[in-house]
């Protein structure tokens, strides 16, 4: 079954795809905005300017998203970045804190990459067709992230200092990475037709193409399950309150909020 | 230096006849000097640039605002790039001891970042009139005698005019907006305008380079040159088409002269700012330092710098 038009789907349909849709706009928000703090500041001169590309691709890819979802929604894209409380994002936690340190930053990132490609593959292999060739279009950006990012892991895990701050990194990221694969909505995405693959089948695939990365160095993924508190329900820490009050103070002040 | 024994070869006369010259060729040693001293400047000017803005990009009060000031930051970064790869070309120093020499202090940058960036309305005043101001000190610049200078900074200009047009769109943005948003620009000018004169150096007479750089072809339009034209030809004109009141009451322009007087800018806090005194000297370099020093690991687990 296929939906081209969400004026004769299902309510139950179109309550979870917004949701989902919403999770994937907050997700890419949050790391856009995360990815910021390395400009200016990072590694290198060339890092400098590839860190930033990568963060301006998650804000437009995020824009899409938020596009996508005033579709279904009264309001605007702008309403949906700047005007939700922490509780009522649905990004997962693990792209919340500040950045410990470049390696915390590539095994994120690169988490979240090959998450988001799992996902957005199964996004357009869902029931709504609509969706396909957006999805299909940050997927062609994030070939490149998902390149970029396993470069630097290669890089890191040969050096002794690389590959230390690697493991932690590793350690401390990996529970929030399988807990992205959490319903956002009420409902089992999946079985509601949003995803052409079941969210437990996606955290597989992600383990196992995350995990084969990280076992290509050497390094293994810890074994654990999936963090309990998770941003699919709102459960948010402190870190997104704060980044998220950081990107609303000019749009509070209203100053120069029409563009 | 007198101009005999620096012809060797008839250099100086290729320079005169407005050549260019290649780093494979045979420079003189005080044109090298000269060289690097300038384009390090400017290599170290782009990297300080980067930190004003950067608290910024966060902060941008739209979505379609933060992709724009996160690229023009990001090629505030490209920029230091390029030119550091042209300061090396001249094979007195690699990156690294340019970059040394800046977090040593022994090297300087443009005195214009070590102001702060206060306020949304300060993100877009530096994309639209410094970068402005830039495009003119650097839009001369692409006739620079040395060639690769010349080449890099014909694509740096064509990225300033995007940073230009970015900040400018902010400009009328405010200033067509609220009574709030138009004082807040209003602001703005007021802090920036004399650091923005300022911006391209001393005054002919006080320049202590000037002269040798000139010389050499190196520049090819003077400070006060390159402030008057600024001034004549972009920076009063959009201060009047936004209706920015110019906080210079003797401002006049010169008919006879062809040229806009102002009130004298304060040169000794100019000087005192370059020598370390401005409001964020220190943290500038702090930035730069600690994104330096915690990232040693990474340069060499890399195997860069």
């Amino acid at each position: 079954m296929t939906v081209d038009n969400l004026e004769n789907a299902e309510e139950s349909f179109v309550n979870a795809l917004e949701a989902e849709l919403l999770a994937v706009a907050d997700d890419d928000h949050v790391m856009g905005n995360r990815l910021c703090d390395w400009t200016g500041v990072a590694p290198t001169v060339e890092e400098d300017v590839a860190i930033s590309n990568v963060a301006q691709d998650e804000l437009g890819h995020a824009e899409l998203f938020y596009d996508q979802v005033a579709e279904i929604r009264e309001g605007s894209s702008q309403e949906l970045a700047y005007e939700r409380s922490p509780e009522e994002y649905r990004n997962a936690r693990l792209l919340e804190a500040p950045f410990e340190d470049w390696a915390d930053t590539v095994v994120r990132h690169y988490c979240y990459d090959v998450a988001d490609a799992v996902r957005l593959r199964a996004l357009a292999d869902g029931e709504y067709e609509p969706i396909e060739g957006v999805a299909q279009k940050v997927l062609d950006e994030e070939a490149y992230h998902t390149e970029h990012g396993e470069v630097w892991i290669e890089t890191l895990a040969a050096d002794v200092e690389g590959r230390e701050r690697l493991v932690a990194a590793l350690e401390d990221a990996w529970a929030d990475a399988l807990a992205f694969f959490e319903p956002a909505g009420e409902v089992d995405p999946a079985e509601a037709g949003v995803y052409g693959r079941p969210l437990d089948a996606q955290r597989e695939a992600f383990v196992e193409r995350a995990g084969s990365t990280f076992e290509s160095v050497g390094l293994s993924v810890p074994d654990v399950d999936p963090a309990a508190e998770t941003g699919r329900e709102g459960a948010h820490s402190d870190d997104l309150e704060e980044l998220l009050a950081e990107t609303r103070e000019v749009y509070e002040q209203g100053v120069d909020v029409g563009a | 230096m007198s101009s005999t024994t620096i012809n060797r070869d008839g250099f100086r006369d290729r320079i005169e006849r407005g050549e260019q010259v290649e780093p494979t060729e045979n420079l003189p040693r005080e044109y090298r000097e000269a060289a690097q001293r300038m384009i390090q400047f400017h290599a170290n000017s782009e990297i300080v640039g980067t930190l004003p803005e950067r608290r910024w990009i966060k902060k941008a009060p739209s979505l379609r605002r933060k992709r724009a000031i996160s690229a023009k930051v990001q090629d505030e970064a490209g920029h230091a790039q390029v030119l550091y790869r042209v300061a090396e070309t001249l094979g007195l120093k690699t990156r690294d001891e340019m970059i040394e020499d800046l977090l040593e202090g022994d090297a300087k940058y443009a005195n214009v970042f070590n102001y702060e960036a206060k306020t949304w309305a300060d993100a877009g005043y530096i994309a639209c009139f410094i970068d402005g101001a830039a495009m003119f000190r650097q839009g001369s610049l692409t006739e620079s005698s040395y060639a690769p200078y010349a080449r890099g900074l014909r694509k740096i200009c064509y990225e300033e005019s995007f940073h230009v047009k970015h900040g400018e769109d902010i400009i009328r943005s405010l200033a067509t907006g609220s009574k709030k948003e138009q004082e807040m620009l209003q602001d703005a000018v007021d802090r920036w305008w004399e650091p923005t004169l300022q911006f391209f150096g001393p005054r002919d007479d006080d320049s202590v380079h000037q002269d040798e750089l000139m010389d050499w072809g190196l520049k090819v339009k003077t400070n006060d040159e390159l402030r008057q034209q600024f001034l004549e030809e972009f920076y009063i004109p959009k201060l009047e088409q936004y209706g920015v009141e110019i906080p210079d009451d003797d401002l006049y322009y010169d008919e006879e002269a062809g040229r806009w007087e102002y009130s004298p800018l304060d040169w000794d806090r100019f000087l005192e700012v370059s020598r370390g005194g401005g409001p964020m000297n220190d943290a500038r370099m702090d930035e730069r330092t600690r994104a330096y020093e915690d990232n040693v690991w990474v340069r060499r687990a890399a195997g860069v710098n």
